[in-house]
């Protein structure tokens, strides 16, 4: 036999490999796990799938936290493990955690099969993990495909319902679109390096940079190549953080997915999304083959004011806090432009504040949705406030959040991004989004003063539950599974605004494992 | 070799232009399968024997049954009169014009370049592509490979659940 390959695959280099993806690798099980439970009629039919579920992604965050500190590799540099993707790793896996506690009250609303929808939710979080963690192109590329099926299955789950079909129609053409253009780039920076290892394209690029001495016309006729593979890959993940010439599929899918989907795609999605990006700008993007951050700055500044002026025009819920979460994508972009070590771990702060907010103002979406009290449109919140003392209070306070005010997390995050979009000299950008977010604060606070002050008209609301729907809301009791969600969206709220230090330490942590490489 | 180039090029441009120009789908669908072979035609004077044999079959094999057997369980048998917008054209044509000058800049700033690693064309022609491809899919690239088993596992369980009408 001709033996070309080196290395042969031995049984340690396997040990090794498996510790580095032991985090998906729990989630997968726990997802089969469930799947597993359909077999048997009885067991499908209860609450069983959930708990499961849950369980399966504390077992991944205790691994997470038992691996923590370790700078591991795997499978031929397939895969990273470090301090970077326990960050991100645990704020997936939270945004998976809040998902699928708001989703039980939900989906038993509806006559769909459970234990599927948990499994095809924990699979998700499983790709969201590995495209974290893929430090290879192939790998990118098939785990944000993973990512995204499990996202349309999701986005259409709820069978006879046309919008959400609908929904996951225009969200599978789009993204299998957007995939596309993704392969496409991918070949193209392939075909300028000769490299599929992000790190081995990084050493490759640094040599020739530090050869040529030069940022502009580098890599002799290839740098053609590398800007057009480079350009078409944005694309395809622009797509996926929904920014702004990339967002049209964002409000028809936010709007017609159940509710707590919308809340994982607006947090969990985005957030690998912002992740790999992340990664692969500073090992690929930075060497300056065209000005990258100038094309940038373009998105960010279309994405805040688009999304901003959308929301303020729209008048269901859904559909506003999907155009705010394009607006919001747009400000956490401003942080990768900044730059630099306090531009990166400002991002990775606002990223996970950024999920407590959203998915916090999700569960309370989900509440007035499940108990029929309010339909989605805005002007139905008039009044509730105090009818639900506290989860209006906690809405107001998500909104307050999102809307940058201080003693908040999404205050903090804010100040941290836009600050070291200041210290590189980005005043411009930070101009345009102080005044966005000045914008901004205009419609997130509509709702709180429709909460509070009812109009005179609007009063006559019926506030009861219908007999016999009381889902969310049993006699005046919100189920305890959305109740603790929202407790722990207000907790990491509430924590990272008022006692900042020990996230900006963890995400300074995870930065500091991203740039040294 | 160059002459099979030009061969191939041509049967593929042109069976490309039949299958949007001919108002019955079955025989677009067919000029399709031609079109496909002809792709793998170039991709054995590329040295890709493997990708050519894995094009016919998957392709033109098994995703043209599929696209005949949905033309059939259609019964369209005739497209006529296909409305044409005037901004779909505008659009069509941009997007022409962009490909076009794409190509136009690739092979005029694109140098040519040798294939560099282990695998020269002489190694490849030695031991056989499959064999090359079957040792990085189960070496390099096994957790790819595994993810996208996964991957298609989770597809037939969505599309299980789309098309099932009671569960």
């Amino acid at each position: 036999m001709h033996n070309i390959m080196p290395a042969i695959y031995g049984l340690n280099s396997l040990e090794k490999s498996m510790i580095s993806i032991i985090p998906e690798a729990v989630i997968i099980l726990f997802a089969f796990i469930v799947l597993f439970l359909t077999f048997f009629e009885k067991i499908a039919k209860g609450k069983n799938s959930y708990y499961l579920s849950l369980i399966g992604i504390a077992f991944s965050i205790l691994y997470v936290v038992m691996l923590s500190g370790k700078n591991l590799t795997g499978f031929y540099g397939s895969v990273v493990f470090n301090g970077y993707d326990v960050f991100l790793f645990i704020a997936i896996l939270l945004s998976g955690f809040l998902t699928v506690l708001v989703s039980k009250d939900y989906i038993e609303n509806f006559d769909v099969p459970y234990p599927e929808y948990y499994s095809i939710i924990l699979f998700g979080i499983s790709a969201m993990m590995f495209l974290v963690s893929s430090n290879n192109l192939i790998m990118v590329f098939i785990s944000l495909e993973f990512m995204s099926i499990c996202a349309y299955i999701l986005t259409g789950y709820i069978r006879g319902n046309t919008r959400s079909t609908e929904a996951a129609l225009k969200y599978l053409i789009l993204g299998t679109f957007a995939s596309a253009f993704l392969i496409f780039g991918s070949v193209f920076i392939y075909a300028a390096v000769g490299h599929l290892n992000l790190n081995s394209i990084h050493t490759y690029l640094e040599n020739i940079s530090y050869v040529k001495h030069g940022s502009a016309s580098i890599l002799n006729g290839m740098g053609e190549y590398l800007t057009i593979g480079l350009l078409l890959f944005t694309v395809g993940l622009a797509f996926k953080m929904s920014l702004f010439p990339f967002h049209a599929w964002t409000p028809d899918a936010y709007d017609g997915a159940p509710t707590p989907i919308t809340s994982f795609m607006a947090t969990g999605i985005k957030v690998a999304a912002f992740a790999i990006f992340l990664r692969i700008y500073l090992l690929i993007y930075n060497f300056n083959v065209i000005n990258f951050n100038d094309i940038l700055w373009i998105l960010a500044v279309l994405s805040m004011t688009f999304g901003n002026i959308a929301a303020i025009l729209s008048s269901n819920i859904k559909r506003l806090l999907a155009y705010s979460s394009i607006a919001q994508a747009g400000y956490i972009l401003v942080g990768i432009i900044g730059g630099g070590f306090y531009g990166y771990s400002g991002t990775l702060f606002y990223l996970f504040a950024y999920i407590f907010m959203t998915a916090g103002a999700f569960a309370v979406v989900i509440i007035f949705e499940n108990s029929d009290i309010v339909s989605l449109d805005v002007k139905k919140y008039s009044g509730v406030g105090y009818k639900y003392p506290f989860i209006s209070a906690a809405m107001a306070f998500f909104m307050l959040s999102l809307a940058g005010i201080p003693v908040t997390g999404g205050f903090m995050g804010k100040f941290y991004v836009f600050s070291a979009a200041v210290k590189s000299g980005y005043y411009w950008l930070v101009f345009i989004a102080l005044l966005n977010s000045a914008f901004a604060a205009y419609y997130y606070i509509k709702i709180i003063v429709k909460m509070y002050m009812p109009d005179k008209e609007d009063s006559s609301v019926s506030c009861i539950a219908a007999e016999g729907k009381n889902y969310g809301i049993v006699n005046g009791n919100i189920s305890e599974g959305i109740m603790l969600a929202i407790i722990i969206c207000l907790f990491f709220t509430l924590i990272m605004g008022v006692y900042p230090q020990l996230f900006i330490n963890f995400a300074n942590y995870s930065a500091a494992s991203l740039c040294k490489i | 070799m160059e002459a099979l180039f030009y061969i191939f090029a041509f049967i593929a441009i042109f069976s490309a232009l039949m299958v949007i120009s001919m108002k019955n789908p079955l025989t677009s669908a067919l000029y399709l399968v031609l079109c496909f072979f002809a792709l793998a035609g170039f991709y054995v004077l590329l040295d890709m024997q493997f990708l050519a044999v894995m094009q016919i079959l998957v392709y033109a094999g098994a995703i043209m049954v599929l696209v005949v057997l949905v033309i059939m369980l259609l019964n369209i048998s005739r497209l006529n009169a296909v409305k044409t917008d005037f901004h779909q054209k505008i659009i069509g044509i941009v997007i022409a014009v962009v490909l076009f000058a794409e190509i136009v800049i690739y092979t005029v700033g694109g140098k040519t370049k040798k294939p560099t690693g282990i695998f020269t064309h002489a190694v490849i022609n030695k031991i056989g592509n499959t064999q090359v491809i079957g040792q990085f899919l189960f070496t390099k690239y096994t957790l790819s490979f595994e993810i996208a088993s996964i991957l298609l596992f989770v597809a037939i369980i969505g599309a299980y659940l789309f098309a099932k009408k009671k569960l």
